[in-house]
């Protein structure tokens, strides 16, 4: 008689028996080392299970807090789309307000022109005298005409701010589309029981496949959360 | 210095980044504009002639500036067009592969009114 590790008793003949019905690689094997392998293996299976569970658990606890953070970056996407479309309205206004000052810049130039031409004209002395007022005057124009042409080109940046913008938003999207993933896949609810279980495998897909680096349809997302029963 | 009267295309997908080179040349002086809005609707504008200088953006839909301008360079009518990219790619491989492509000059976005007409003169000089 002897104890296992797990301080389970074994006769001799218990492990006789058992030691039939091993698999042939087992055999030969003294019977006291297989005793103590298989408790130990049970051991280590029920803590796996445990342990599964438990994690089984956790996640779908943690399901809820995934779902909160997916819609939450819904709405940082919205937020983000947003911003891009102010940018430009913005930009927009801006241009529509330096083509006005531009205008009148032309307007302003061609009009002290004509009015020193005819000063000079009438009066060369005080045409001479002002000469100097014009010449400042002139010169101050042709500056803001080149911080108007500056600002204009610099508008430019909404490009590539855009451009950056739609970057972060799209990986937002891959982001919330792996969460809904885990979501769904972890924290199912009513899967079982579903009677629609092939067309939520196919949406599943749908969403892996759209999260490879492309945009992501919110219709699709909306989809899968619906299916799903969040 | 360049002819204030050539026929300068404009291509890029945006409305507003059109609208602010077209602002940009005007005050440049630059009278005879064209637009396009993608690569494909540039490249067939090329085709039907009197273009002398394209600007064009690089990440369009149908077909962006590189493809349009690939098949610039094919196409003997067009291969010597003068061609500046004026776009938001900004690393030295973009910068290079438009080179190789055969883009006459290269502006990154956000660009001042000085360089662009510093590049259209550059490319006018030859």
């Amino acid at each position: 008689m002897e104890l296992g590790r797990s301080g389970t008793e074994h006769s001799e003949n218990d492990n006789q028996g058992s030691l039939e019905n091993r698999p042939p690689s087992f055999q030969g094997f003294d019977s006291s080392q297989n005793t103590d392998a298989e408790a130990e293996l049970y051991e280590e299976v029920v803590k796996l299970a445990h342990f599964l569970n438990e994690m089984i658990s956790k996640i779908r606890t943690a399901g809820t807090v995934m779902e909160s953070v997916s819609n939450e970056m819904n709405l940082g996407t919205d937020e983000l789309t947003e911003v891009g479309r102010k940018t430009e309205e913005a930009t927009e206004k801006i241009l529509d307000d330096s083509e006005k000052v531009v205008e009148n810049h032309t307007f302003m130039s061609d009009r002290i022109n004509k009015i020193r031409t005819r000063i000079l004209n009438e009066d060369s002395v005080v045409g001479e005298a002002l000469a100097q007022d014009f010449e400042d005057l002139e010169h101050l124009l042709t500056e803001n005409k080149s911080a108007m042409m500056d600002l204009v080109g610099t508008l430019s940046f909404q490009d590539p701010a855009g451009q950056q913008l739609r970057k972060v938003a799209s990986m937002l999207k891959v982001f919330q589309s792996r969460i809904l993933k885990m979501v769904v896949t972890f924290g199912q609810r009513d899967l079982e029981s579903s009677s629609n279980e092939h067309n939520k495998k196919d949406l599943l897909d749908e969403l892996e496949y759209s999260s490879d680096g492309k945009v992501l349809d919110q219709d699709l997302v909306d989809r899968v959360l619906k299916d799903y029963g969040f | 210095m360049p002819d204030l009267n050539m026929n300068i295309l404009i291509v890029d997908d945006m409305s507003t980044m059109r609208r602010i080179i077209k602002n940009a040349l005007r005050q440049l002086g630059y009278t005879s504009l064209q637009e396009a809005e993608d690569g494909e609707v540039g490249l067939n504008k090329v085709k039907q002639g009197g273009i002398d200088l394209v600007i064009s953006d690089w990440n369009m839909p149908n077909l962006d500036g590189l493809g349009m301008l690939k098949a610039i360079r094919e196409d003997p009518n067009s291969k010597e067009l003068p061609v500046l990219m004026v776009t938001a790619q900004a690393s030295q491989k973009c910068v290079l592969e438009a080179i190789r492509a055969g883009a006459s000059s290269y502006i990154v976005k956000p660009f001042t009114a000085d360089s662009l007409k510093g590049k259209i003169e550059k490319i006018f000089q030859g």
